[in-house]
């Protein structure tokens, strides 16, 4: 039962540490999207 | 003298064990399904064959001089076979469709949900957490990321892992599709998303695997080898310096280290090793990974959408292409969004969600790493 338990809290921790991780290379992408637009050139 | 003779060129097929006999059987089947059903030959037909040479008995492929097992202790104990297959994989990811519509990035998480899931079922089976943790990462549907993972935790494992892995990874056609159909309504599966189209700098693409692998360092030191690596084959991809490199890390090196992987994973799938109640315990919970994680990229999809305006509002199919089965699951879900309507083109957001799951699917690996020892 313990490792069952403390699979349920891997299972917590680690889900929310993926989208935490996926919201900063999100806010990485729209900040450098914008900082460094493309041109039609490097389309 | 003639018997003498006999005795000692066919002496060993006295020796042979049932079990042997049905890994032999087992290594013809997966030589059988890599040829005539084309499910990942690459690494099937390598680990068939190398189930042949170890389950003969004595094998001089294995044992302390055994050319496989020195493999072993080279290529998977040091883990250096699996990240060099990681550069090649980041060579060949392009991440400009990403950059076109970062929300996607989500689906990349949630679509992770069966790993973690089926940890929490294999505990309560009894497998221990390390052992389970092994188990669950073969829902990152991910074959480098579960050997990385199975090597460090499991390492008697990794023969069942690695099949479950790339067998449902082939399967990814069969698997999906009625889980989609049983959590979605057709109204849902013929939502349209609009695709865009807008530049993406190369500054930008040079720089996104640098920062991210800064960021993942930083946040989990034990995910840096297997982000690092994979940020290194894109940068190798994206500086525009390096063409050759990049070419020769897409298929030269990938096609080496493919047979070299392959090849040695199957050392561990000797018969004593393989045929036991565990590994039909690991090729069903494999499944169960797979399903969940199409199920947890739907259902996320269809929260999101509770949430979104209707000129925003995403195709929950879209959430099962999440998983890093690449290109597999984005050609699925835009198959099944043609089937529902012709004018539906879901290549493009599926293409970037399945992008996602190939970052999200090594982060997961990288938690997990970090998270498993906390709670031994």
């Amino acid at each position: 039962m313990n490792t069952f338990m403390s699979s349920l809290k891997i299972m917590g921790l680690g889900m929310l540490g993926i989208f935490i991780f996926m919201l900063l290379f999100g806010i990485v992408i729209y900040a450098l999207h914008k900082i460094f637009p493309g041109t039609n050139a490097e389309k | 003298m003639n018997q003498d003779l006999l005795q000692s060129l066919f002496g060993s097929l006295a020796l042979i064990t049932w079990k042997q006999v049905v890994m032999l059987g087992i290594g013809s089947i997966l030589i059988y399904l890599a040829i005539a059903k084309k499910y990942e030959p690459n690494l099937l037909l390598p680990m068939g064959f190398g189930t042949l040479l170890v389950n003969l008995p004595l094998s001089s492929a294995i044992g302390p001089d055994g050319a496989l097992t020195v493999f072993f202790q080279a290529g998977i104990k040091t883990e250096v076979f699996p990240l060099l297959i990681f550069i090649a994989i980041g060579a060949m990811i392009d991440f400009s469709t990403l950059f076109r519509n970062p929300l996607l990035l989500l689906f990349g998480a949630a679509a992770q949900f069966g790993i973690f899931f089926t940890i929490a079922v294999a505990s309560l089976i009894g497998f221990d957490l390390k052992e389970a943790a092994s188990i669950g990462i073969i829902g990152a549907a991910d074959g480098p990321t579960s050997i990385y993972v199975a090597s460090k935790f499991a390492e008697h494992l990794l023969g069942p892992i690695s099949v479950a892995a790339y067998s449902y990874m082939a399967l990814v056609p069969i698997i999906q599709p009625p889980v989609i159909k049983a959590l979605t309504t057709r109204k849902e599966r013929l939502i349209r998303m609009q695709g865009k189209q807008d530049p993406v700098s190369r500054t930008t693409l040079i720089l996104f695997p640098i920062i991210i692998t800064l960021i993942a360092g930083i946040i989990a030191p034990s995910s840096i080898a297997l982000i690092g690596f994979l940020m290194f084959g894109n940068l190798i991809r994206e500086c525009g310096v390096l063409q050759k490199l990049s070419l020769a890390a897409q298929n030269e090196l990938s096609s080496l280290v493919t047979i070299l992987l392959g090849i040695t994973i199957s050392s561990t799938m000797t018969g004593e090793a393989f045929v036991n109640l565990n590994t039909l315990f690991i090729i069903g919970l494999g499944l169960v990974a797979f399903i969940m994680d199409t199920a947890g990229g739907v259902l996320f999809a269809k929260l999101l959408n509770v949430f979104l305006p209707d000129r925003l509002k995403i195709n929950p199919m879209v959430g099962a292409a999440g998983i890093s089965a690449f290109p597999m699951s984005a050609r699925v879900i835009h198959k099944m969004g043609q089937d529902e309507d012709r004018g539906n083109y879901l290549l493009m957001p599926a293409v970037s969600a399945n992008v996602a799951g190939q970052i999200g699917s090594v982060i997961a690996g990288g938690l997990i790493l970090t998270l498993v020892p906390y709670f031994l």
